[in-house]
């Protein structure tokens, strides 16, 4: 039940914040698309570089010996770390530019 | 001097590993070698765990005249054209042997007789199965029980020998009895199963040593198997389908399966936390700055042993897991290793996180005001 409850709050924050980033971010990837393609390319072969990582992550944890177990107490904990500040920190930008718009 | 202690513990665990080891640590990926003889011989000296044959088990296995006559004939399965997979649950003494399967296809009501053998290259091991996807051809010629079934794979003549396949109670999968063994398995299928009007089917199955299950992968071009295949990779889930299938093993046909395709093969919490958290525009600043989040949704990501070709030679390095820590000898040091390194990741991260948590606490750094809203 908690576990339930605790997994469906995370998830709801993570898709808030895969919204708020594309939201943020899509209209500064049009431009760079259309107007910079050359950085473009540069983005996209980052983005395959961390594919090629996240790709071997698995082998690589594999040599340290931690379990499934484990890994899978640790994943809420970094989830919960590095979503929730993340969060907080857009609804205090939200309220902040919610107060200028209100004067 | 957290520090220190971190990657004293991090020096001990590769010291571990290269000690025992060190020589395989780059093998080719002919020299794959297996994990669990010992345990495998433990169990054939109680008498052995064998594969149960006769009609009570989904799968009706033919193991000839007993543990000792697995002369089998290896029935052609060239022609298969959907994939299956499927588990043999332990079958020691006080556990009857059971077989559990899982049609990707949801076709369930089978009853091939199979009846396989192993044929290693001693002392090496690798899988080898009719597959008519990979794109490999394997032709076997001459196997007879305790004799040579050496064969060719792609034109290249492989000497070999024929190894009992025996169950591993432990490790809750079908392994291969052998000393180091390891090197191409085959099934032998004699296929009579038929399709729904009565056509024979041609199968494809799988076998799925645990720890290894995404090594094989690397055999097979199939990615909707394998992809299933990742969702059963806790032992908890194996355990879960075995259990479920002993519970409504008096029910037969439809119902059963149904039952056992219905059950909760993936308990896995994060399984599908990050479904909704998709990539949708690679290439984009968006993409970058999700990455870390994507890092943290692929951490439970199953090893693939890295195969990587120099000078015409395939060259694997293997999991971690298939040098040491899946090791039967090693799992209480793998506990306490559990206990150490990874309580003091998550006390790092827990101590960041009260710091994270303190930080939006902190008056002089909230400077909003919820109060008027």
């Amino acid at each position: 039940m908690i576990e339930s409850l605790v997994n469906t709050l995370l998830q709801g924050v993570l898709n808030l914040v895969s919204f708020l980033i594309n939201i943020l971010l899509t209209p500064i990837d049009n431009l760079i698309s259309t107007y910079l393609p050359s950085l473009s390319n540069a983005l996209l072969s980052v983005d395959n570089l961390i594919n090629k990582c996240i790709e071997y992550i698995g082998f690589c944890i594999s040599y340290t010996g931690i379990t499934t177990t484990t890994i899978n107490i640790i994943i809420p904990l970094i989830v919960f770390l590095y979503t929730v500040p993340l969060l907080v920190h857009g609804i205090k930008l939200s309220i902040k530019w919610f107060k200028t718009l209100r004067g | 001097m957290k520090k220190f202690i971190f990657y004293t513990l991090g020096l001990i665990s590769l010291l571990f590993l290269f000690i025992t080891k060190v020589e395989a640590v780059v093998v080719n990926v002919d020299n794959m070698a297996w994990e669990y003889p010992d345990k495998l011989q433990q169990q054939y000296n109680k008498g052995g765990v064998w594969i149960q044959s006769g009609t009570g088990s989904p799968f009706n296995f033919d193991t000839g005249n007993g543990q000792k006559s697995n002369t089998f004939t290896i029935a052609s399965s060239t022609s298969v054209s959907w994939p299956m997979w499927f588990y043999i649950s332990p079958a020691a003494t006080e556990i009857p042997s059971t077989v559990i399967a899982h049609t990707l296809n949801n076709y369930y009501n089978i009853y091939p007789t199979i009846v396989f053998s192993i044929c290693a290259t001693s002392p090496q091991f690798k899988p080898i199965a009719s597959s008519a996807n990979n794109g490999k051809i394997y032709t076997v010629k001459g196997v007879q029980t305790d004799a040579s079934c050496d064969f060719y794979i792609n034109n290249e003549y492989y000497e070999a020998s024929v190894y009992n396949i025996y169950i591993d109670v432990q490790w809750w999968i079908v392994n291969v009895y052998s000393e180091l063994i390891y090197v191409d398995f085959y099934l032998g299928i004699n296929n009579n199963s038929r399709d729904s009007i009565g056509n024979p089917t041609p199968l494809m199955f799988y076998f799925l040593p645990w720890a290894e299950a995404q090594y094989y992968s690397s055999y097979y071009s199939d990615s909707q198997a394998w992809s299933s295949l990742e969702n059963a990779r806790y032992t908890e889930n194996i355990a879960e389908m075995i259990q479920e299938y002993n519970k409504i093993s008096d029910q037969t046909g439809e119902a059963r399966w149904q039952k056992i395709l219905s059950s909760n093969v993936n308990s896995s919490p994060f399984s599908n936390f990050f479904s909704s958290f998709t990539d949708s525009n690679p290439g984009s600043i968006a993409s970058i700055v999700s990455s870390p989040l994507r890092l943290v949704n692929s951490l439970n990501r199953q090893c693939s042993p890295i195969t990587f070709n120099i000078f015409n030679k395939d060259i694997t390095l293997p999991c971690g897991t298939t040098l040491f820590w899946g090791r039967s000898d090693v799992q209480s040091f793998r506990n306490l290793w559990n206990l150490l390194f990874g309580g003091l990741i998550i006390y790092r991260i827990l101590v960041k996180m009260f710091k994270s948590i303190e930080k939006m606490k902190d008056p002089s750094n909230d400077n909003v005001e919820v109060i008027n809203l």
